[in-house]
């Protein structure tokens, strides 16, 4: 089976948990700091700016830093590492920024192709014959977690899967790998420690998804 | 520097590509990494064939249509106007400054293996990031299909990282943290 010919968008979305002052994070900072291109910062689209939120989105990355939670998503696969630079880059000048939590989420959309296809995935993740008390039940949503992660590393890794209308077809499911880092017992989170878990972790954890994607597939007789 | 020898249909030109001394041009490019048709015979590259439209009977296209509609609804996924399909990414580092541009070596992200060598010329690069061409500077360089807003195109993608300076306290520090390191070395 080739994964090429069922895979059609994927998406790259980091999560860091910690505390957070959305106010600084702008697109002018970000040029000023020489992480982003100075054409960029004049041509970002802001959508708020607060000191309890903020949103803007450049051609290949949005941003979203709420007090407690900084959002980095990216629809275009070349750009991924940059994203991960960006970040990287962004809690190197706010070193004291205290990161709790890093999720490396990959969304695949998945084009299944035929109505048949479409049907035998969802069925064949819940056997829809034990919902046969329901008129044509269908499966619109599925979480799987690993809680004590196989890699011994503190965090967890969850898989979701739900429709996507993402596709070029009318039968699209979109798989979310969640890729879930927590710190040590000893660790404050003050030290870099996510910024070095991002930069161990974040080929590996692109690697893994298309494992996953495929070992998924394949077991489901896609 | 000697003329290019292929000239590609998308503006991507003059660059080239060696691996194993053979020269090969982007819209090869394309074939020969993004389809995986490294094993074939180069008549047989050829560009993918279009998805096909399944048909599906009225009444499951209808039913299918409204769970998803009202699977959305209830689950936000963010909007995806502009994506890549079948990417070819590679890491680059200058290895040479040229008259027109520069040589650097590349490593495939995508399958790992030896590594690469090409030749890009400075128009490729754009302004912004202009400042940073130096021997040893580290850019991407990328090769895909983008998807924009519904268009289809091939596109060729080269971005130079940027990463914090080091500061004077950062290079303190890291003096530092080797002279103790220094000293905590026994020698036998």
């Amino acid at each position: 089976m080739d994964i090429k010919s069922f895979v059609e968008i994927k998406t790259l979305h980091l999560t860091f948990v910690g505390n957070f002052n959305p106010a600084i994070v702008q697109p002018f900072w970000l040029a000023q700091k020489g992480l982003i291109r100075e054409s960029e910062a004049q041509e970002v689209k802001v959508e708020v700016i607060h000191n309890e939120f903020t949103r803007f989105s450049l051609d290949w990355v949005r941003i979203e830093v709420r007090q407690d939670r900084f959002d980095v998503h990216c629809s275009q696969e070349p750009y991924f590492d940059i994203v991960r630079d960006l970040c990287f880059g962004i809690f190197n000048y706010l070193k004291e920024t205290p990161i709790k939590a890093l999720g490396i989420n990959h969304i695949w959309h998945c084009d299944l192709k035929t109505a048949d296809k479409y049907y035998e995935f969802g069925n064949s993740l819940s056997p829809l014959k034990n919902f046969d008390f329901l008129n044509d039940a269908r499966m619109i949503l599925l979480e799987i977690i690993e809680l004590k992660r196989s890699d011994g590393k503190p965090g967890a890794y969850r898989i979701r899967i739900e429709p996507s209308d993402k596709v070029s077809s009318l039968f699209g499911v979109a798989i979310n790998v969640n890729d879930h880092f927590g710190l040590e017992p000893n660790e404050s989170g003050q030290n870099g420690e996510m910024l070095k878990i991002l930069k161990n972790n974040f080929d590996a954890s692109g690697k893994r998804v298309e494992e996953v994607v495929n070992l998924l597939l394949a077991n489901l007789g896609i | 520097m000697t003329e290019p020898t292929m000239v590609t249909s998308n503006s991507i030109q003059n660059r080239r590509i060696t691996e194993s001394r053979k020269l090969l041009d982007i819209d090869k490019a394309f074939a020969f990494y993004i389809h995986g048709l490294k094993d074939q015979n180069e008549d047989l590259l050829k560009l993918p064939k279009h998805n096909q439209w399944i048909e599906a009977d009225s009444k499951g296209k209808i039913i299918l249509t409204e769970d998803r509609l009202n699977a959305i609804n209830e689950i936000s996924l963010p909007e995806h106007p502009n994506y890549y399909t079948l990417t070819q990414r590679w890491l680059g580092t200058i290895t040479e400054i040229t008259q027109d541009g520069f040589n650097a070596k590349l490593e495939d992200l995508n399958a790992g293996g030896t590594n690469e060598y090409a030749e890009f010329f400075s128009t490729e690069v754009s302004k912004d990031d202009k400042p940073l061409v130096s021997i040893g500077a580290v850019f991407y360089w990328s090769l895909g299909y983008a998807n924009d807003k519904g268009s289809v195109k091939k596109e060729s993608i080269i971005r130079f990282q940027r990463l914090p300076q080091w500061s004077s306290e950062d290079i303190d520090s890291a003096v530092d943290k080797a002279r103790a390191q220094s000293k905590a070395l026994k020698w036998l």
